[in-house]
């Protein structure tokens, strides 16, 4: 009887603690996958009517808008268990300069691309234009489930002008710069990531014909440029369940240096720690992520106090989303503080708050009407948004969205 | 260099020793617009231009992703039996029949599972794990009795997997 125990609790722990997975070797496949959405956008903003050259101008509230991605998957599986793959995601975006007369405004462009290879044992190795681990691979604490995704959606397409729209912290806010990232299998529930880039580029070139201050691999020129250099992450991620509450909670940090000022003093590195967690049951999905650390909103790098700046503090978000689930319908609330040291030149910090309320609907698997109202209001004693520069107006603007669409994907 | 060599031996070990297993794509964010949109027209992750559909089998359709009975106790069966070699898998009867295996510490013993998926739903009485035993007798493989909490044991590990399948996709 004990023998028969012992083989019995041995073919018991092979289930438990025996290999993850059985290998069989998989040809590669080639898969296509693409989105498309419509939105109805109603718009009330600060800043909707000109000044200084464009006086006089006015802007409408009301606009259709569409946007389109397609994707081009790649995976296989080696006899040995070594899996492998490609992405390449085309997108419509980074049109906002163009006016509505050219054609450049549908134009497409790289969102990410990245080949990858993992083993069961060992983790994966991802290389190319991508996000990084800690808000990408491993983010955590934005709940993004509703409507467009709420304070992350699209509502950003339809504000008109830079100082509209809050520099903030979510997923895929970093830029897809050229980089390599490493994930660890799952132990215990835990898995862990890294990740590095030389620089911001993203693509394949060096950004530059002649060298400059524009240039990719700048290390250093006159003046310095606020932008990343040597961009590392590191991120911490566990995944389980507690009496049936599903838990998934991160830990990471954000690191870099920035273009270095040969001739005088540089700008701030970037170093920044975030806390996410998700926790789901019956249902409701809660998100909450803090972020803060050395830069301006969004891990935008910032200059040191001394002559014309004036404050260098760091950066501080909190984030709460909550959503509910029932059958094909999906309704949620999601929001955002930032407390920042906004335009620099004026000694005044910068809050940003965005929150908003949404839903959306499945039609059929891969359809969905969605409808969401978000607001935005942003305020800095000192600076003017609408003029870009320090001033005593315009110190606390705004807007109001609502829109509602339809979105697939395949 | 010595602590990343150290770090690299570290992995292999914790991967035997531990309870590890690899983490899928679908397990990591995706910040695409694509990626928030749930469900996929055809319940095909996009189309097939090239190699074998692994995902849908033929006929499927349904709400489950082409599978008869509920995806996270199917693929969390398929996980915990994985170290069983497989003989056959119905995922529309939910039927899962593994070969027989003899444990490396126990040649003289093997042991082959049936799993049955009961339905659409995650629930606690939704899957049930048979497991056979035979032992080896003057060259030959006869029938003998399995412990009794050994197919209970498993049943148990599938539900664990499948509800901490069910907790993932859920976070994301």
């Amino acid at each position: 009887m004990r023998k028969i125990l012992l083989a019995t609790t041995a073919v018991a722990a092979a289930a438990l603690f025996g290999p993850g997975v059985a290998s069989a070797q998989e040809a590669p496949t080639v898969r296509v996958g693409g989105y498309f959405r419509f939105n109805y956008a109603f718009v009330d903003q600060s800043g909707a009517n000109g000044v200084g050259a464009a006086a006089g101008t006015s802007t409408g509230k009301s606009d259709f808008a569409s946007d389109a991605e397609v994707h081009v998957i790649v995976t296989g599986k080696a006899a040995n268990g070594l899996t492998y793959g490609a992405t390449i995601e085309i997108q419509e975006d980074q049109n906002r300069q163009a006016t509505a007369t050219t054609a450049t405004k549908t134009s497409l462009d790289i969102d990410e691309q990245y080949v990858w290879v993992a083993y069961p044992t060992l983790g994966q190795l991802r290389m190319g234009d991508e996000d990084g681990v800690v808000l990408g691979a491993m983010v955590t604490g934005f709940n993004t489930s509703f409507g467009t995704g709420g304070f992350d959606g699209d509502v950003y397409d339809y504000i008109i002008g830079a100082n509209q729209r809050p520099g903030y912290v979510a997923g895929g806010a970093l830029a897809d710069s050229s980089k390599v990232i490493y994930t660890s299998p799952q132990f215990f529930g835990f898995d862990f990531g890294a990740s590095f880039a030389f620089n911001n580029g993203e693509g394949e070139d060096s950004g530059c014909e002649s060298v400059s201050a524009a240039c990719d691999r700048t290390g250093s020129t006159p003046g310095g440029v606020l932008r990343m250099r040597n961009e590392r992450q590191v991120a911490l991620r566990y995944r389980g369940s507690f009496g049936g509450v599903g838990v998934q909670a991160m830990v990471g940090y954000v690191g870099s240096d920035v273009v270095t000022n040969s001739t005088g003093q540089s700008g701030k590195q970037v170093s920044a720690g975030q806390a996410g967690v998700n926790l789901s049951a019956y249902g409701f999905l809660l998100g909450a992520n803090y972020t803060r650390g050395s830069s301006n909103g969004g891990y935008a790098p910032i200059a040191r106090s001394g002559g014309a700046i004036v404050d260098d503090r760091d950066m501080e978000q909190y984030t709460l989303g909550l959503s509910y689930t029932w059958q094909a319908l999906t309704v949620g609330a999601n929001g955002f503080i930032i407390n920042s040291a906004g335009n620099q030149t004026v000694g005044a910090g910068r809050r940003d708050r965005v929150w908003s309320v949404g839903a959306n609907y499945t039609l059929a698997p891969g359809l969905q009407v969605v409808a969401e109202y978000i607001n935005i209001d942003r305020k800095e004693a000192g600076f003017d948004f609408i003029n870009g520069a320090a001033g005593r107006a315009n110190n606390n603007v705004g807007s109001d969205v609502f829109l509602t669409g339809v979105r697939i994907a395949f | 260099m010595r602590k990343i060599l150290a770090f690299g031996l570290l992995l292999p070990l914790l991967a035997a020793c531990g309870n590890s297993r690899p983490v899928g794509n679908d397990e990591y964010g995706d910040d695409s617009r694509r990626s928030r949109v749930s469900g996929r027209l055809g319940n095909s992750d996009g189309i097939l231009i090239f190699g074998t559909d692994r995902t849908t089998p033929q006929g499927g359709g349904n709400q489950e992703g082409g599978l008869g009975v509920n995806a996270y106790l199917w693929r969390a069966t398929l996980d915990t039996l994985s170290f069983l070699p497989l003989s056959s898998a119905d995922p529309f009867g939910g039927v899962i029949i593994t070969d027989w295996y003899a444990p490396p510490s126990a040649p003289d013993e093997r042991f082959r599972a049936t799993a049955y998926i009961l339905g659409r739903q995650l629930r606690s009485d939704g899957v049930r794990v048979t497991v056979f035993r035979q032992v080896r007798q003057g060259g030959a493989w006869v029938d003998a009795a399995a412990a009794p909490g050994t197919a209970t044991e498993l049943e148990n590990q599938v539900l664990s997997r499948a509800r901490e399948l069910r907790s993932q996709s859920a976070g994301r």
